[in-house]
């Protein structure tokens, strides 16, 4: 039985991933994130929708701090997972995150910091045992610095070179994969706030989630979701300083 | 944020202050919506006219919650927030075996909006409303907090709660018993017939298939009327468990001009309805273009042009049901506004629980007509008095403008409602009609 660990479990994303896990059946879904209420409310509906176990572990995981301790809880009490999602993340404000030095160092600890230490427990361990899968959400806005989200796209972007380096060093292992999901605008809580939200650019959580599991089950290291993104982005990358420093984007 | 919100039917569009709840935790009523306004949950905007809207209020939106909370796979038997699709619902449900006992003509409608308008569909005559099927519900209630309704437990309010308009408070769970399928395809027979006697008789040697309906052209007068296609159907007895694929099918692409609906191509329409080479077909099909061939095409509700389109489905009993359905159809080819599904179905004995549940043992007819302002509205009320000089009512998650005076003489119980409406919690529909 594969046993799957979801950080950031109460993100939408991660809560359609876990969804489409459990249909599968026989797997066991750890599901961490800070609300334990909330946890087990997901839990529930996983056990009924075919995970043979659904299992919560609640805890700061978005601080660098207890990632160790949350880690050893984890790996003591259900052993190294054959496949895990870290999926959690903050968008925040980013006027807020320029002119706080607090909400700064909160955006890259939560975002890229505690990130960072969860996928190299994670990848050490699929080492030491010979398999596993780690399946990261990045984002587009992390493929070129604008003025309206650099904070948060430095964050995404950076997670993109882990995501692809510890792919590298992957790459010499048969069984172990890295994969990194670029989704665009997603329809979520997070991004209610938003004015002008939906339309053809917008996915929801399940599509980016699906894509997401097929791009795991194949070992891919990076896909865009949905895949139109990949051609947006190109463009926007190619797009001359002078020009992009004319637009608001 | 304060959006305007159409209703299915999209004859009604109010400025709302539009919540979408979280998928999950507990839900503080009082922290969602501030005191003042009145609150309404909204679950797929599947209802035609202004039950679900709440004009100037709040609108609670439900579909991110809708978590399963219990699933027994050896009874049938599950508890989920009241988000939950029933397109969603059977994607789990069906490849163990179970199906809703209950569904209307759309899958896209939630587990809370079935209860709140207590939803019948093609089984009436044998299985009763979606109601019947309800075991529990979990309600919030703006003062009373969070209240456990059943049969035994608060049996009034849960008597009230089903088919209450979601007036009663805020529904958050429902448990309900499924029915048990050997296969999701349906053994389906089609039959033409070419009166309205064609279809009662059909229907009486057809009430021990579980689904039986009709559609009736309503532009066939003298000797024809009330011809139409009858179908009678019941899930085979074995075969595949499949749910239907999650794609998005066609998408209706645009308002369709005013002008395009009129005698001329509903008559069209209805002929190739008719004759069309599927109109007669008998075998197997897959439960999903069975109970939701709408479903398939994405907006289909903007077909009817910028000014919507009102739904009107009334219900008479059955010692008067030859006749009033007869006055109907004859009213309706007599203005010239036609319908393109009109649907007959007969109904059983009334078994649900609920207070002011729609359904009760007749006859009904479900028609729509392109809102063409007000020689629409007059047709309506005159349809509606049709309706109750045979003693029958009209549907309220179908209507957009019954007086008040003719819900208040068609559902005399609806005090009771008003006397256990949660103060915190009102609607367009009843703002209207209890005025």
């Amino acid at each position: 039985m594969k046993t799957i660990l979801i950080l950031g479990a109460t993100s939408a994303v991660a809560k359609a991933y876990a969804r489409l896990r459990a249909a599968e059946g026989d797997c066991r879904i750890i599901l961490a994130g800070r609300r334990a209420e909330a946890l087990e409310d997901i839990a529930a509906d996983l056990k009924a929708r075919g995970a043979s176990e659904a299992l919560i572990c609640s805890g700061e995981i978005g601080d660098p701090e207890s990632v160790e301790k949350l880690w050893d809880q984890i790996s003591t009490s259900h052993g190294v997972p054959g496949e895990a999602l870290l999926a959690y993340g903050v968008l925040g404000d980013q006027t807020e995150q320029q002119a706080s030095a607090e909400a700064l160092v909160s955006l890259l600890n939560v975002n890229l910091v505690s990130a960072a230490l969860w996928a190299e427990k994670l990848m050490a361990a699929f080492e030491t045992a010979g398999t596993g899968r780690l399946a990261i959400i990045g984002s587009v806005a992390g493929d070129r610095g604008r003025q309206s989200n650099y904070l948060y796209g430095a964050t995404k972007g950076a997670l993109e070179r882990i995501a692809e380096g510890m792919a590298h060093r992957a790459a010499k292992h048969s069984d172990i994969s890295v994969t990194l999901a670029k989704p665009g605008f997603i329809d979520t809580p997070m991004t209610d706030h938003i004015e002008g939200k939906g339309g053809p650019l917008w996915a929801t959580p399940e599509q980016i989630a699906a894509s997401t599991a097929k791009a795991v089950d194949k070992k891919r290291s990076r896909i865009y979701s949905p895949w139109f993104w990949r051609f947006v982005m190109l463009i926007i990358r190619a797009l001359p300083v002078p020009m992009i420093h004319r637009t608001k984007l | 944020m304060a959006k305007p919100v159409l209703s299915w039917g999209r004859a009604h569009s109010f400025d709302h202050d539009v919540h979408a709840l979280p998928s999950t935790g507990p839900l503080d009523l009082n922290r969602v919506a501030e005191k003042g306004a009145p609150i309404l949950a909204h679950g797929l905007g599947r209802s035609y006219g202004d039950v679900a809207l709440n004009d100037g209020g709040h609108l609670l939106l439900t579909p991110r919650r809708d978590d399963f909370l219990t699933a027994d796979w050896d009874t049938g038997v599950i508890r989920a927030r009241s988000g939950l699709s029933l397109a969603d619902l059977h994607q789990v449900t069906i490849p163990r075996g179970w199906f809703v006992a209950v569904t209307p003509g759309s899958k896209f409608v939630t587990l809370g909006g079935a209860v709140a308008n207590d939803v019948h569909g093609k089984n009436h005559h044998q299985a009763g409303s979606f109601g019947v099927h309800v075991l529990a519900v979990g309600l919030v209630h703006s003062e009373r907090g969070p209240l456990t309704l059943s049969r035994d437990e608060h049996p009034d309010l849960f008597a009230l709660t089903i088919g209450g308009l979601g007036l009663t408070g805020f529904i958050d769970w429902v448990e309900i018993q499924l029915q048990p399928i050997a296969s999701s395809n349906m053994d389906v027979e089609n039959l033409a017939f070419d009166s309205l006697d064609g279809f009662f008789d059909l229907s009486l040697t057809s009430a021990d298939w579980p689904y039986t309906v009709a559609w009736v052209d309503c532009f066939a007068s003298g000797a024809h009327l009330g011809r139409g296609i009858f179908t009678r159907a019941r899930f085979a007895s074995e075969g595949p468990l499949n749910a239907a694929l999650r794609k998005k099918g066609l998408k209706w692409p645009m308002t369709t001009p005013a002008f395009m609906m009129n005698r001329l191509s509903i008559g069209a329409f209805n002929w190739l309805y008719r004759n069309r080479p599927g109109a007669r077909f008998t075998g197997e099909q897959s439960y999903d273009p069975f109970f939701y061939p709408l479903d398939a095409i994405q907006d289909w509700n903007k077909l009817y042009g910028s000014r919507g389109f009102y739904q009107h489905q009334s219900l008479i009993p059955p010692d008067a049901g030859r006749d009033g359905v007869t006055e109907l159809l004859r009213a309706i080819g007599k203005s010239g506004q036609g319908s393109f599904l009109a649907v007959l179905k007969i109904h059983g004995p009334e078994s649900s629980p609920g207070v002011m549940s729609f359904c009760r043992e007749g006859v009904s007819l479900a028609l729509d007509f392109a809102n063409k302002g007000p020689k629409t509205l007059k047709l309506l009320d005159e349809l509606d008095q049709i309706t109750a000089d045979h003693r029958g009512r009209t549907y309220p998650a179908k209507d957009g403008r019954m007086s008040a005076e003719f819900f208040k003489a068609s559902y005399p119980r609806w005090v009771e409602l008003e006397a256990a409406r949660d103060p915190a919690f009102s609607s367009s529909f009843w703002r209207r009609v209890s005025a």
